[in-house]
């Protein structure tokens, strides 16, 4: 919820007061979770940026030929299901509103489907991931100490990956506490349940930026 | 306290704190290091060192003065408990201060710029690319755990640990690290970043492996001076020494038709005089041939041979393997 | 406020284990079972994997992997002393001791998963570093749930009723042992960072005197170049990761919720769990150091650090780096949301004290920035493990790479080692010359530019790497200009003492002190921008004495003036001032001492991280070392001081310094939740000087802030505005 704003109960400064703080207050319109995840959500970015920055440095400035790579490189990453797992995931981030909204309606089996809905796409896009680096493991060859470029492609989409199974953790434990009747709904849903919703948005958009510039550049 | 009595007084406190602070400065020898500053670069460096150096008293002594004039005449007494004067600025004094510095790191950054260019025009002679400098002195420099090897292209030979150029004319060092060595199971791999650094030259240009990086500087003086080391590369970084050995050009001359002709016997090692053996020694330099980039870059043993070949081929991407010559 | 099992010596004295000698029996007892099964599991690990043990310490001493089992088997038998002599409700409560249990059963148990995993893809099954990594995980989460850190969180994700926000259960210290557990007070926190980082200060300082004592002639006296490495880089580690970075986070998880006017930080779990794990990134360290030094610089630039014989002390440290930039991460998202959210009725942002600014600032730097030494060291780490080739140039890699995202993050992380700094000298400044700060806004503005300055300049590290020679120019461009904002703070608090009451008290000293060292400091660091002069002075002692004066006589001075101003209100008591100021004219004679005549030395070439040094150099390196003997001697005057007063000195009033920040309206130490009612800013944060001056008003127990004098009367304070 939004931080409780000023309630003056006159009974609270009679009592000893060492039992319980002073009303809280917020200098911002914004609740706090979400200022924090926010916040959070920027160190992530700065972390993806990393590994680019590393994979701009070694492609572009760097001082090897990138173009002996790129072919071997090219021809390895299949570019198709790239992009049917990217609507496999794109489309989570569609479910995982729809879960918002049942909850924001008070509907707690729109809530419960949709979080399941989420979930579950959520896993088929990492078995699609995983799939493929077996593939690329052992069919063509090509792992994570293969070259510079390969150790790029294997880190960054590990990273991402990582980052979808705590999601998935994440969007979890919503699903439990959301069957156990935990959430007040009809309501606007908690901080706790906004920031994994936002956590699970910007793991889509990383993706976008991660098939943007490893299988289309 | 009038205002012309501060001012008075501020710059007296200005002026003591600058010849104080001058005067320590100025104690200890900066450039005597080996006889002085070696090269024409290395001069230049010197005086945008001094400058900076004045500089950087001059505003330090701002500092100073302020502080002594503070703490000499707006100590609070023992008993005081009173507030100083109620101001929260001075619009004129701090745009000062913001347009003054920035003026100030302005013309900095154009006098080191010019002195950078000036220091790195050797190297856009000719075309500006390793061996293509329109006939410029060029010698390789190789870092390794833990040493160095020195190549002169003309003669395809590399020295161990010491080199020799001649006076008064510009050389240009292409510096880098062994690309292909061995790790303890093995397999190949990478040299780590070495720097090389002539103290006496002012000049310096780390070793990376991948990497022909280019710094060129003019000896104005024979003579033998120090090479070092400078970037972190082991346990041993801190023996990985050297000497430049700078002689008159004629000796020189004599010198690299000796180097050519020193591994003529045997395939790959050999050994050359070092012209500036001390008295009544007579040093050698351990020399080596090669035919390439490749055999420059990598661990070089009568027995090992080039570690090339097989082990890069097997780590090519599997789909390149058929058309890679 | 419930204790917990942290101080259950006398319970378990009750839970059936009576007189003391059954309990010693107990305990020696649960001791060498601990050992025993660690040990002998250690031994059979070591046997199936047929382990390297080069990777030792060991075998430089010529004893052979034996040591290995002897200190696992160490680590395992204190949690079975423990539980002998305490018994079960301590080994099983929520504490240091359960957190030592629990970190080895969740090494164990990751230990054992990995195996598991490696043995089903067909791989030989124990691998020392991937063993180590995922270890030092599953280790990390027993620790923090064995010290009660994760226990409400983890029920409440399980669906459990729990009422986060109101559970004060582990708030609070009522005696010296909740210092040793988990706590989400913001002021035990915040003492639990400073003492700590002040142990951690002690022993950096400790591989400085090793590093000086080699150093002092030239020829190898006392170590081997492998061992002067390891000297260096602890040394630089420790000094960075646990001093200069988390003592402004343990300052300012003190004084901020005080400042702004809140009863805690925003996030009172999240802020003990920051500390724990900043208590894990040094375990790990130490384990490093345990199996050989990590010895590549705190900068383990590629190759070097990916280098197969040094594997497992970069692991390690490649490890610590991730739980340290875990943990400064967590303080940034606290402090953000905090000073965003969470500041009292009436103060705007241009009524904030800087100190709030700069941490506002800082905390921006940390999670924008420390996520790429995490990322270049995650790299190392895969490099390490999984043989990634991103720094390889055989395969198409590139040691740059490194350089050029650790570099990101490092530079910004000096702004970060000084900005908070910076927030402390005006706070300082102000309350001891008695003068209201000159420029507040062009302070403020001028910290935020150079939070934004300090992201562009990263290349000023590497201007001899071999970079494309034109980005070297733009470099030494946007170096430069960042002298203007930081000259506008030095000339903004050089004007602060014009016409002010200098009260010449310790903190005031340290002040002082740093507006000299300071800028020193900052000269040369113009000096360095100039790049042909850093093509002659890079990786030479000018530069070590440069990032001293910056980082010892800059923040390192700043972080005793705060120690010194907040003494009385963290502790209650006043320190020594006599022995404060002894401490002071030690330090800042021994820190010129030792560090100036390095600029001389590195001009004259005398390396950086050079186990030996040229003959000529001899005696002014032995005047160094002599300096730098006497530096830890007057530092431990500093220790006595503040241990000696804490305990006997004379008890501090609510506002010794007569202040007007929000945490000197409060008693010292504050109450147990800071405030009785919400607090109202009304002004500056520093009216010296003004008519009537007041900054904000706090409610004395049992009342209500409306009901203070100031508002009751005649509304806001009456400050009048004067162009000085």
């Amino acid at each position: 919820m939004t931080a409780t704003p000023v309630t003056h109960d006159p009974a609270d400064v009679h009592h000893d007061d060492h039992d319980h703080p002073p009303p809280s207050h917020s200098s911002s319109r914004h609740p706090w979770g979400i200022i924090g995840i926010y916040t959070f959500i920027i160190s992530e970015i700065a972390l993806f940026g990393s590994f680019f920055m590393a994979y701009f440095i070694i492609r572009v400035i760097g001082a090897v030929d990138y173009a002996e790579w790129q072919e071997a490189f090219a021809q390895a990453i299949p570019l198709e299901i790239a992009l049917i797992n990217t609507a496999i995931l794109l489309s989570s981030s569609i479910w995982i509103w729809f879960a918002e909204r049942g909850f924001k309606q008070g509907n707690k089996r729109a809530l419960v489907f949709w979080l399941s809905m989420t979930i579950l796409f959520g896993s088929v896009f990492l078995g699609i991931q995983i799939y493929e680096y077996a593939e690329l493991v052992t069919h063509k060859d090509i792992g994570p100490s293969s070259n510079a470029f390969s150790s790029v492609f294997f880190m960054i989409t590990g990273l991402h990956g990582s980052h979808v199974l705590v999601g998935l953790i994440l969007l979890g434990m919503l699903l439990v506490r959301a069957v156990k009747g935990r959430y007040e709904l009809g309501t606007h849903p908690p901080q706790g349940f906004m920031a994994s919703v936002i956590y699970w948005h910007f793991v889509d958009v990383v993706w976008i930026v991660v098939l943007t510039t490893l299988y289309l550049l | 306290m009038s205002s012309g009595k501060k001012i008075f007084l501020w710059v007296t406190y200005y002026v003591i704190a600058f010849v104080v602070s001058m005067a320590l400065v100025s104690i200890p020898d900066w450039f005597g290091a080996e006889g002085g500053v070696l090269t024409t670069e290395g001069q230049r460096i010197d005086n945008l060192f001094w400058g900076m150096v004045i500089l950087s008293v001059a505003i330090l002594s701002v500092i100073l003065a302020t502080m002594t004039f503070a703490l000499i005449h707006f100590r609070a007494g023992p008993r005081d408990t009173g507030d100083g004067k109620y101001m929260h600025g001075n619009n004129a004094m701090e745009l000062g201060w913001i347009v003054v510095p920035t003026i100030i790191v302005l013309a900095l950054s154009w006098i080191s710029y010019e002195v950078l260019v000036d220091n790195d025009q050797v190297l856009a002679e000719g075309a500006g690319e390793r061996h293509d400098r329109g006939g410029v002195l060029e010698v390789d420099v190789i870092g390794f755990q833990y040493g160095w090897e020195f190549a002169y292209p003309e003669v395809g030979v590399a020295t161990l640990t010491n080199y020799v150029i001649p006076v008064d004319e510009p050389v240009v060092y292409n510096v880098t690290a062994r690309k292909y060595g061995m790790d303890p199971d093995g397999g190949v791999r990478p040299d780590v970043i070495h720097s090389f650094w002539v103290p006496a030259s002012r000049i310096k240009q780390d070793g990376v492996p991948g990497y022909w990086s280019a710094r060129s500087w003019t000896a104005e003086r024979t003579g033998t001076f120090d090479i070092v080391c400078a970037e972190l590369c082991g346990a041993l970084h801190y023996q990985m020494l050297g000497e430049v050995c700078v002689v008159e050009r004629g000796v020189y001359d004599a010198w690299l038709v000796e180097l050519g002709e020193a591994t003529t016997d045997s395939d790959t090692a050999g050994s050359v005089s070092y012209p500036c053996s001390p008295e009544g020694e007579e040093q050698t330099l351990a020399v080596r041939s090669y035919q390439n980039d490749d055999e420059l870059l990598g661990i070089f043993t009568e027995e090992q041979g080039l570690l090339l070949e097989s082990t890069l081929e097997a780590s090519m991407p599997a789909a390149k393997k058929d058309t890679s010559a | 406020m419930s204790t917990t099992t942290t101080s259950t010596a006398p319970a378990a004295r009750g839970a059936g284990h009576g007189t003391p000698g059954p309990r010693y029996v107990g305990g020696l007892i649960g001791f060498l079972i601990g050992y025993a099964v660690s040990h002998l599991l250690l031994r059979l690990f070591q046997g199936w994997g047929g382990v390297d043990p080069s990777y030792t310490v060991v075998e430089a001493a010529g004893i052979g992997a034996g040591l290995g089992p002897i200190i696992v088997g160490l680590m395992g038998g204190v949690p079975g002393l423990v539980a002998g002599l305490f018994g079960r409700r301590v080994i099983l409560g929520s504490n240091i001791f359960a957190a030592w249990l629990w970190a080895v059963v969740g090494f164990l148990i990751t230990t054992l998963i990995v195996i598991g995993v490696r043995l089903a893809f067909g791989m030989d099954p124990i691998s020392l570093l991937p063993i180590v990594t995922f270890g030092s995980l599953g280790a990390y989460l027993g620790m923090t749930i064995g010290i009660g850190a994760l226990g409400p969180w983890l029920r409440f994700l399980a669906g459990g009723d729990v009422d986060l926000a109101g559970d004060h259960s582990q708030h609070g210290a009522k005696s010296w042992k909740d210092y040793f557990g988990f706590n989400t007070d913001h002021k035990v926190i915040g003492i639990q960072y400073i003492v700590f980082n002040f142990m951690a200060m002690a022993i950096g300082g400790m591989y400085a005197l090793f590093m000086r004592a080699e150093l002092a002639q030239s020829g190898m006296q006392f170590m081997d170049g492998s061992t002067y490495n390891g000297a260096f880089t602890v040394h630089g580690s420790v000094m960075l990761f646990f001093w200069i970075i988390p003592i402004f986070a343990g300052i300012g998880n003190y004084v901020i919720p005080l400042m702004v006017g809140a009863a805690d930080m925003a996030f009172p779990r999240l802020n003990g769990l920051s500390f724990w794990t900043l208590v894990a990134a040094f375990l790990t360290s130490v384990a490093a150091i345990l199996v050989g030094m990590y010895e590549a610089g705190w900068t383990a630039y590629a190759p070097l650090s990916t280098q197969s014989e040094i594997g497992l002390q970069q692991l390690l440290f490649a490890l610590t780096v991730q739980f340290v930039g875990a943990s400064s991460i967590m303080t940034a998202v606290n402090f953000i949301v905090t000073i965003v959210g969470m500041r009292a009725p009436g103060m705007t942002m241009w009524r904030m004290p800087l100190f709030v600014w700069a941490n506002l600032t800082t905390s921006f730097l940390v999670v924008l920035g420390t996520p790429f030494i995490g990322g270049a060291q995650l790299m190392v780490l895969t490099d390490l493990t999984m043989n990634t080739q991103f720094f390889n140039p055989i395969l198409g890699g590139d040691p740059l790479a490194y350089q050029h995202v650790f570099w990101f993050y490092s530079h910004p992380a000096v702004y970060i080692m000084m900005l908070p700094g910076f927030g402390i000298v005006s706070d300082v400044i102000t309350t001891h010359a008695r003068k209201t700060i000159f420029g507040y806004k062009a302070l403020a503005i001028s910290t935020v530019a150079i939070g934004f300055l300090g992201f562009a300049v990263w290349a000023h590290h590497m201007f001899t790497s071999g970079m494309p020679d034109w980005f070297r120019v733009v470099m030494m461009f946007l170096t430069m200009l960042i002298a203007v904002p930081t000259g506008v703070k030095v000339l903004s608090w050089t004007a602060t003492l014009w016409q002010g009451r200098i009260h010449m008290r310790t903190p005031m000293l340290f002040v002082l002190g740093f507006l000299f060292m300071f800028t020193v400091g900052g000269v040369t660091g113009i000096m360095l921008a100039a790049v042909p002069f850093t093509i002659h002075v890079h990786d030479s002692y000018f530069v070590v004495a440069h990032f001293h004066y910056v980082l010892f006589g800059g923040s390192t001075m700043t972080a005793f003036a705060g120690i010194y101003h907040w003494y009385p209100k963290i502790t209650g008591r006043m320190y020594d001032e006599r022995l404060g100021k002894m401490h002071f004219w030690g330090l800042f004679i021994t820190q010129n001492l030792v560090f100036f005549p390095m600029h001389w030395t590195g001009v004259q070439g005398m390396v950086r991280r050079y186990a030996d040094h040229p003959e000529r150099f001899d005696t002014i390196n032995m005047v160094m070392s002599i300096g730098a003997i006497v530096m830890a001697a007057v530092t431990l005057i500093f220790f006595y001081n503040m241990v000696n007063s804490w305990r006997r000195g004379p008890k501090a009033t609510g506002n010794p310094w007569n202040s007007h920040t929000l945490e000197w309206q409060v008693s010292s130490p504050p109450p147990l939740f800071n405030f009785y009612d919400v607090p109202r800013v009304l002004d500056e944060p520093y009216p010296f000087g003004a008519a009537e001056p007041v900054h904000g008003v706090v409610a004395e127990k049992g009342k209500r802030t409306a009901d203070h004098p100031i508002l009751a009367g005649s509304g806001a304070g009456t400050s009048q505005e004067q162009q000085g």
